[in-house]
Formats: structure tokens, sequence, C-alpha cells
């Protein structure tokens, strides 16, 4: 067993390398967005108790999305699922259809995917640009957005759905580019 | 990730929509589940739409990863030796209070952003207009290879290693904030800056109150205020402020900070007082309040409370001392200079006085300087010592007042701290165009910014006060 202080020493570093890649696994598993740091900080948790069954911090990251998957199926099951999942069927599905390993060239260095994110919102419209901003930087839902830009709620959550496919499509690209 | 869907269907796209809105129903739920459950395609464009909306959500500071990074190592840390119940009750209990104080904040940040985009677009009418998402425009100044300063929009999120000069950046609430290199920081939005190593200065109006500061181990939040935060990268930092009130908040303990009052904090100890140091922020506190550059044996003021300024003596300078931020202008002031152009000297060009009043309608602001020469000691009967340099503000000059007597009709409105008069010769503060003395000179340029002077100072204080746009 090592001592405390190394325990942290080497947990700490685990943490570094791995808690970007970490909290997007879970939010690709439903979780609401307000909890994914919440089960993160529980991955970690549960990793630093059973630090022992870890037999090299270079397989930490599989490791801890296994812990993260289990945390996860927890949640199906407890009474108050709803407040940490955006739908327990719907996690179940993802949680059937994620893979444990990261997918060959997705970007797993926080600071790439925001860059990659900066350059890819600036393709979007004005438009759509506002909306985005409204929604994930100034923390409003679609009616506020709508009441503030003279939209329906129905067209905000439109121009946020075709944003984010756009996004998605303008990351993946990026993330082929950069893997080649 | 991958998007294999180029076009879901409209059903898929709204029950998508609602579910990340929080606002899908029982009924939405069960189509979207049973929509997904038969198509492998639509299911990963689901995941999508998770990881963009949550990738998105990391660019907002709540959720950021330098944050997430910093928190779970602290934890981590305190936890050793605790049982295996007691630290998720801790640690949820902790972050939902911070997001609960976080939803108030964002409440509040987010209508003075709207209401204050107008001063940032009027403050920089001469460089481009920031885009909707930028929330301040950033200046670089003191780069060696760059001789004229460049201008630049930040957008939320923006990350910025400062390796040379200073940066100055012109939010839209109206908060001013100089940053010196070296330097990491963050704007994560138009009300907070993360400082991760370096030293800023920042003052903040009314439309800024609320603005925060965070380091790695404490928050300064600005409750009206100017005031500089120290930042080093153990995360250890420094608070000081210069004039007004901040709150500063580490790990749960709360203070409050009045001006010419110092706080240290630290990952290993409670917020310590400290004393009040302020040799950290000599580059970026002159920025903050408005003065560009100097040169020659002109420079800016030290930076202190505006008591500690007005009391300041100097042997060896002309001090450039801020005064009032922002007044409002009376439908005429007294004032002695107008126009660029060359005033006084020897041969005499202009007449250093004159009476040439800033006349306006009365609802203009505008802001104040004082340049000062108050030697410690007093000089013989006709010694003179002579000095020369020039300043160059932010902003067009509007007015210049070299006379003693303008000079006391002016300092109600100019200033919020009365000068001490003068010892000797307190009818002689303005500068004076001989004939029993060396002509002082004075040189407006011709873009208003540049201020040059040449005092031939004696046995009296020497000063003049110059007017300038507000913000």
């Amino acid at each position: 067993m090592n001592s405390s202080k190394t325990k942290l020493r080497e947990i700490d570093e685990v943490v570094r390398e791995n808690h970007s890649s970490l909290r997007y696994f879970i939010r690709s598993l439903g979780v609401n967005h307000a909890w994914v740091d919440d089960l993160a900080q529980e991955a970690f948790l549960v990793a630093y108790r059973k630090w022992d069954e870890l037999d090299s911090a270079a397989n930490a990251g599989p490791w801890l999305r296994r812990i993260a998957r289990n945390l996860v199926m927890n949640e199906i099951s407890k009474s108050g699922r709803r407040q940490r999942l955006l739908d327990e069927n719907l996690t179940t599905l993802l949680l059937d259809a994620s893979p444990t390993e990261i997918e060959p060239g997705s970007i797993q260095d926080s600071e790439l995917r925001h860059e990659a994110l900066r350059k890819c919102l600036q393709r979007l419209t004005d438009r759509s640009r506002k909306v985005v901003h409204a929604r994930y930087f100034l923390d409003r839902n679609a009616t506020e957005i709508g009441t503030e830009l003279e939209m329906s709620a129905v067209a905000v959550r439109k121009v946020l759905f075709n944003a984010r496919h756009h996004l998605a499509h303008c990351l993946q690209a990026r993330e082929v580019h950069d893997a080649t | 990730m991958s998007a294999s869907n180029p076009t879901p269907p409209e059903a898929f796209e709204r029950l998508c929509s609602e579910l990340l809105d929080g606002s899908i129903d029982e009924a939405g739920r069960e189509q979207l589940v049973e929509l997904v459950r038969n198509d492998a395609g639509l299911l990963e464009e689901l995941r999508n739409h998770l990881l963009v909306s949550g990738t998105l959500a990391r660019m907002n500071p709540e959720f950021s990863d330098e944050r997430f990074s910093h928190s779970i190592s602290t934890h981590l840390e305190r936890v050793g030796d605790e049982t295996a119940e007691s630290f998720p009750s801790l640690v949820s209990g902790r972050i939902r209070r911070h997001r609960f104080r976080r939803r108030l904040a964002v409440g509040a940040a987010a209508a003075a952003v709207v209401l204050a985009s107008a001063p940032l677009y009027l403050m920089q009418r001469n460089q481009p207009s920031p885009p909707e998402a930028a929330v301040a425009v950033a200046l670089h100044l003191g780069r060696a290879h760059q001789p004229k300063p460049e201008s630049e929009m930040i957008e939320p999120g923006r990350r910025i290693d400062l390796d040379e000069g200073v940066m100055r950046l012109n939010f839209a609430n109206g908060a001013v904030v100089a940053i010196e290199a070296p330097a990491a920081f963050t704007v994560p939005s138009g009300e907070e800056i993360i400082l991760s190593n370096g030293n800023l200065n920042a003052w903040c109006p009314e439309s800024a109150h609320g603005f925060r500061v965070k380091t790695g181990t404490a928050t300064l939040t600005d409750l009206g205020t100017s005031f500089g935060v120290s930042a080093s990268a153990d995360g250890s930092a420094d608070f000081i402020v210069l004039d007004g009130e901040v709150e500063v908040e580490s790990r749960g303990d709360k203070r409050n900070l009045l001006k010419g009052s110092a706080l240290h904090a630290s990952r290993t100890s409670e917020l310590e007082d400290r004393d009040f140091e302020t040799s950290a922020f000599t580059r970026t506190w002159p920025v903050a309040s408005g003065i560009e550059s100097t040169t020659g044996e002109v420079i800016p003021a030290p930076p202190n409370t505006p008591e500690a300024l007005a009391a300041h003596e100097d042997d060896e300078h002309v001090l450039v001392i801020p005064e009032r931020r922002t007044f409002k202008l009376p439908p005429k002031l007294p004032a002695d200079i107008r126009e660029p152009g060359t005033y006084g000297g020897d041969p005499p060009t202009t007449n250093l006085h004159g009476p040439n009043g800033l006349v306006t309608k009365g609802d203009k602001t505008a802001r104040s300087f004082l340049l000062r020469y108050n030697p410690v000691g007093t000089l013989e009967f006709m010694e003179f010592r002579h000095f020369e340099g020039s300043v160059t503000f932010d902003r067009p000059i509007l007015a210049i007042i070299t006379s003693t007597g303008k000079l006391r009709m002016t300092d109600q409105i100019a200033t919020s701290t009365p000068l001490p008069e003068p010892e000797i010769n307190p009818g002689m503060r303005g500068v004076e165009g001989g004939p029993k003395t060396d002509p002082d000179r004075i040189t407006l340029s011709e873009d208003r910014r540049t201020i040059s002077v040449l005092f031939n100072a004696g046995e009296s204080v020497d000063e003049i006060r110059v007017i300038t746009e507000a913000d």
C-alpha cells in the first residue's frame, strides 16, 4: 500500500490527465450537465478508494470510464434519477451503445477541444451564435431567449438544434483532420 | 464523435431539443426513446447533441475544466482520512450552494451586459465594432516590436497567455482591467476574469458592480471600487483595494475589504490581513486609470488611495495623478487651453493662460487628472529645477487648466480628495509664463491625447489639471 501522500500525488496526476475526457464521457451517457461534475467527482472518489486495484496509471482512463459507467447505471435504479439523468431509458440505450475505449481520432485534450469548438462557432451565423451564447453562456432557456430576441421558443430550440448539429459535424471534421 | 444522420426527422429534432431544454413531457420522452431505440443513427445523433451541449457548457466558468481540476484535487486531498460517507455529502453540498449563488449572479449579470453594451461601442468608436458575442475590447500596450497598440475583440471563454507588455480590457459593462505580463488568464464572460497568474488592476463603475476576479484560492467580487489582484501559479493571491470596497471569499471564509487594505489567500491557511503594499501594480494601475504612457520626467503617480496620492511628494518627477473618474461638466468649466498647439515657452508662442472655458449643455461627463510637481523639501528662493516629459491618455483631452484661480475653482468637481494647500506661496499652484521665472511650456498634440510639458519649478508647487473625455 502506498503512503497517503504518494497516493494523493498519483491520483492528482490521474485527475489532471483524465478529468476532461471523463466528464465528456459521462455527458455522452445522458447525464444532466449540471450533475456531470458530481458524478465525475464520485468516480474519482471511488478510484481513490480502490487505488490498489489499478495495475498501472497508464490504464487509468478505461478504468475510470468503467467506474463512471457503473455509477451511471446505479443512477438508473435510484428514485431521484430524473434529477441527475435526462431520461433513464435514454441513458440505458446510450450505455448499451457506448464504447469504454476512446474512439480513434477524438479530441481528448480539453484545450484543443475548446479551440476546435471556438473555430466551429465562428462558422455559425450571427443569429445562431447569439442564441448559443444566451443558452450556454448566460444559462437562459428557450422561452427567455425567445422573449429577448423576439422569437418563439420553438424557433429558438430549432436554431439550437441546428447549431449543435453543425457543431458536431464541424468538430468531427476537425478530429478527423487533426488525427490524419 | 460521429454524425451519421445529416437530416434527422422533424419529430426527433423537436423532442431532442425539448429534452435538452428541460421542457419535454412524459409522452415526448416515450416517443423519443422509441425513435432512438429503433434507429442507431438517431441514437448517435442524440449523443452528439449531448456532447456538443456538454462541451459548450464547459466553456462556462462554472463548469470549466480548470475549476473542476482544482476542486477535485483539493477535495481528494482533504478526504484522505475521512470516512467513505462524509465526502460525497460535503462535495455535493458545496457545489449546490455555489450553483445557487451562480444562478443569482448570472441573472443580474446578463441584464447588465445587455444594458451596458452601448458604452463599449462609444468608447471604441475609432476601432472596429465588436461582434455580438464579444464581451470586451483588448488593447495590447508596451510591446517592443509593436510601436502602435493593437486592439482585438474578446469573446467569452477566451484564454490569454500574456508574455509581454500590459493588456487593457474594456468590458461592455464599463469595467476596465489592466493586466501585466507575464500573466495567464481566462475571460469566461463579461462579468468575470479567472486569473491563473499575474498582476491586474481593475476599476468598476456602477454598471459593473459584482464583477469578479477568480484565482486558484479565492474570488474577489467588486462592490464599487478600484482594486488590484496578484495571483501566483501555486494558487496563492494578494488582494488590495485602492478605492471603494470589495468582497473576498476563500473556501467559505468571506471578508469585506475597504480601501487601503490588503488580504492574502493561500491553499494552506485562511484569509490573512497583509500590509497595504502596491508596488506590484506600478505598471497596471496607471493603465487601468487611463494613462496610456509617459516619457521623461513625467511619470504616473504610484498606486495608492486618493488621500495618499494627494499628499504624495516627489523631488524628481512631475506626477500624473488620476482624480475623479467621472464627473458632470458644468455649463462652463473654467479652463486655459482648449486647442492643440504649443503654449508658453521662450520666446513665448501663445499665452499659457487664457479665457478658454469649456462650454457644454451641462449634460456631459468628463474625467480629470493632475500633473503635479510637489517636492519633498523647499528650494531656495529663485532656485529652479527643470522637468520635461509627456503623458498620453487613453482618450482625448477636452481642456487644460493652468492658472491657480481656475485650479481652485475646479477643485470641488474634479477631485474627491482636496489636495493639501502648499506651504510656500499658496497662491501659486499653476504654471508661470515669466517674466521673473524661466517660462513653463505646454504642448497639446494634434490628436489631443498627448500633453508635453516643460516645468521650471521654483519654490512653489507647479500643477496643471487635464480634463479628458469620460468613460
